[in-house]
């Protein structure tokens, strides 16, 4: 049997009390998504009224085993779906607009000398720091003026070209050796060709964790829908719909907090390979 | 991995998917459903039905004065009740009963009386036919009837006006008598000597007075013969009852028929016995007729002279149209008018089907909107007890002040907080 060191179990313990400490919520969430309604409100009433003689209660089983949560989610009130494929549907336009642009406008950036790319590359990590807050006027502005503010273009359009994974591609593409592409070049490739052929291929494992990290950003954006829909509730998605999660829906916050995470997980666990080798690889590490 | 995570993940959305068609039928399906009223604010207009008939105000018995003495037999009648009559319209045929053996009877009084004169005037033809003394002795018999006639009728006029008769009310015909007297007694005591002539003259008068009174018996039995033998319409106007048919006798003790003025319209009259909330002139009443529905007002509601309450409706020419017009109306038996009446007071009005009861308590179930924040809102039914002011056929007036929606006619039984759906017509 193997021996470990005092240091190894002590690092073991440290590692794992922090796991235990990040998934704690995430198992909670699931837990107390089985819940009954009744259960679940007694425990939300609780908040802020402690009695600090008193420890707070912490379970993870049921009282009572119930699926209520997920009933009325799914059967009895499905209101709620329709914020979920509102989020969908963003992700979805989101993501197919990003393979288009991104990849391409990262390959042109870093691949193809032309007069002003490096003004382009500059304006692009400017937009990339500016926060949201300060480019959110002029935004609404233009949108206004398009005749697309309050429609799902204005959260899809801008969400399309962004900047942070423009620069994430470009950088990595920078580390394609150019002796590749002129090989291509050889053997007949276009630039089209051996974007399409060369690049794409090579650049798999970061378009995996751009995907996978530009899937969080949709799915949890905020800011965007509310500056954008203001007063359209029929197209907000359900990250933003969560924010007036109340008492009165204590009944399904946690069974609607998985259907929430839930599709993260997924496309977590899809990528995961994806985003670790696409991040060691790019010049970001 | 990653086949499960992509698996997962469309699975994920199939379930969405899915549950966002089906979800809602399922919840469409197990809840409760009925339709929403919202209540209003107004005067109950609630509807009386009452038995009237056909009824012509100013009807008047028609009864010929000579058909008190002398008794006819009808012989046609060509016209029925509800049938409209012209001036000189004749009505009838009749023929007064024993007609020839009264003329006969009184021709041959006539002749006896005649005869009678003839035999007195040649037995006493010494005899003036008139003299001093008879004439003051007539005069003072004309005096002594007028007093008497006086007498009676001022007697009667002030017992008719609650007063006590006094001689002055017959001064005039009494100074007439006493002079009339005096003329003859002073006379008389002049002329002690016996007046065989008087005697004479006195009884030549009375039977020139009987064969006078038979002459106008025999006068007033051809009069009634021409007015009789056809009896016509003194006017234009509608023959509201006639119910003496051919070969029947007619003797005056009642009205022959009765008969409204043409310019004075009928109304349709309801006797009430009982009615908590009388109706008013105004107030709008149908009644059903073969073709739909016939509006009428209230045109007078009062009292008869029998003390009995009635509410008359106004009827057009239309509306007697509408109805079958005047012969239908007078046959039928009763026809039902439907008062509308509104409340003096505006309560709350919500429909009778909304309105239910327990035990001797009468409760609504109101709709109550519960926000359910994430998931928008949703519907629930609240009990809500109230007090009934009134009520009708659709209608209920309440003293309750709500305004959300009550339930009505819902789909199965409810109960105080029991999540509800609207069913939209």
């Amino acid at each position: 049997m193997k021996k470990y060191s005092v240091s190894q179990i002590v690092i073991f313990l440290f590692l794992a009390s922090v796991t235990i400490l990040t998934l704690l919520p995430l198992v909670r969430t699931f837990a107390y998504s089985f819940f009954a309604p009744e259960e679940i409100k007694s425990i939300l009433k609780s908040r802020n009224n402690f009695e600090e003689a008193k420890w707070v209660y912490g379970g993870f089983a049921p009282g009572l085993f119930s699926l209520n949560q997920h009933y009325k989610i799914f059967i009895g009130d499905p209101a709620i779906l329709r914020y979920f494929l509102n989020s969908t549907l963003y992700v979805v336009a989101i993501l197919a607009g990003q393979a288009i642009v991104i990849p391409s406008l990262a390959f042109a950036l870093a691949k193809i000398n032309f007069k002003g790319r490096e003004w382009i590359f500059f304006s692009i990590i400017v937009f990339m720091i500016l926060p949201f807050q300060v480019t959110m006027s002029p935004n609404i502005l233009t949108l206004e003026r398009l005749g697309l503010l309050k429609t799902i273009w204005a959260i899809i359009l801008p969400a399309i070209f962004s900047p942070f994974y423009i620069f994430l591609l470009r950088q990595y593409m920078l580390s394609i050796p150019d002796e590749l592409l002129e090989a291509a070049a050889l053997d007949g490739k276009g630039p089209l060709g051996t974007y399409l052929q060369v690049v794409l291929p090579v650049c798999k494992p970061i378009i995996g964790a751009a995907v996978s990290l530009s899937f969080a950003d949709i799915w949890n954006m905020a800011e965007q829908p509310l500056a954008f829909l203001t007063s359209r509730e029929d197209l907000m998605p359900l990250s933003v719909m969560f924010n007036i999660l109340g008492d009165k829906n204590a009944d399904i916050a946690f069974a609607g907090a998985v259907l929430y995470i839930l599709p993260a997980v997924f496309v977590f666990f899809f990528f995961q390979k994806d985003i670790t080798e696409g991040l060691q690889l790019s010049e970001l590490k | 991995m990653k086949k499960l995570a992509i698996r997962s993940l469309v699975i994920l959305f199939a379930v969405v998917l899915a549950s966002y068609y089906f979800g809602r039928t399922i919840e469409t399906l197990s809840t409760a459903k009925a339709r929403f009223s919202y209540p209003s604010n107004g005067r109950l207009l609630t509807e009386v039905k009452l038995d009237a008939k056909l009824t012509y105000k100013d009807e008047t018995d028609v009864i010929p004065e000579l058909a008190k003495k002398f008794p006819i037999t009808i012989n046609s009648v060509y016209f029925a009740a509800g049938n409209s009559v012209d001036e000189g319209d004749v009505i009838f045929d009749a023929s007064i009963n024993d007609f020839d053996k009264k003329l006969k009877d009184l021709n041959s009084d006539l002749v006896k009386k005649t005869t009678e004169l003839l035999e007195l005037d040649s037995k006493n033809a010494k005899f003036p036919i008139r003299s001093e003394k008879s004439d003051r002795y007539f005069a003072l018999k004309k005096a002594n009837e007028a007093l008497v006639r006086a007498k009676v009728e001022q007697r009667s006029e002030a017992k008719k006006q609650g007063k006590e008769a006094d001689e002055s009310m017959w001064k005039a015909e009494q100074q007439a008598y006493d002079q009339a007297y005096n003329a003859y007694t002073q006379y008389a005591r002049i002329s002690l000597q016996a007046d065989e002539g008087f005697d004479f003259i006195v009884k030549r008068q009375g039977i020139l007075d009987e064969l006078q009174e038979l002459e106008s018996s025999i006068e007033e039995l051809n009069l009634a013969r021409n007015t009789l033998s056809e009896i016509k319409a003194e006017k234009g106007g509608i023959i509201t009852q006639l119910s003496i048919k051919p070969a029947e006798m007619y003797d005056g003790s009642k009205a022959l028929y009765k008969f409204n003025q043409k310019d004075v319209p009928p109304v349709l009259r309801a006797i009430v016995t009982s009615l908590e909330n009388m109706p008013e002139v105004g107030d709008k009443a149908t009644v059903k007729a073969e073709y739909g529905k016939v509006n009428l007002k209230v045109s007078e509601v009062g009292k008869t002279k029998e003390g009995t309450r009635y509410i008359d409706f106004a009827l057009d020419e239309q509306a007697l149209s509408q109805l079958g017009g005047v012969k239908q109306l007078l046959e039928s038996e009763k026809l039902e008018v439907a008062v509308q009446k509104r409340a003096a007071t505006r309560s709350t009005l919500i429909p009778a089907s909304a309105l239910r009861e327990e035990g001797e308590g009468t409760f609504v179930y109101v709709v109550e909107y519960k926000d359910n924040g994430l998931l928008g809102s949703y519907q629930v039914v609240k009990k809500l007890s109230v007090t009934v002011l009134g009520k009708n056929d659709t209608q209920v007036a309440l003293s309750d002040d709500f305004y959300q929606n009550v339930v009505d006619r819902e789909d199965r039984p409810l109960k105080d907080g029991q999540r509800i759906m609207e069913i939209k017509e």
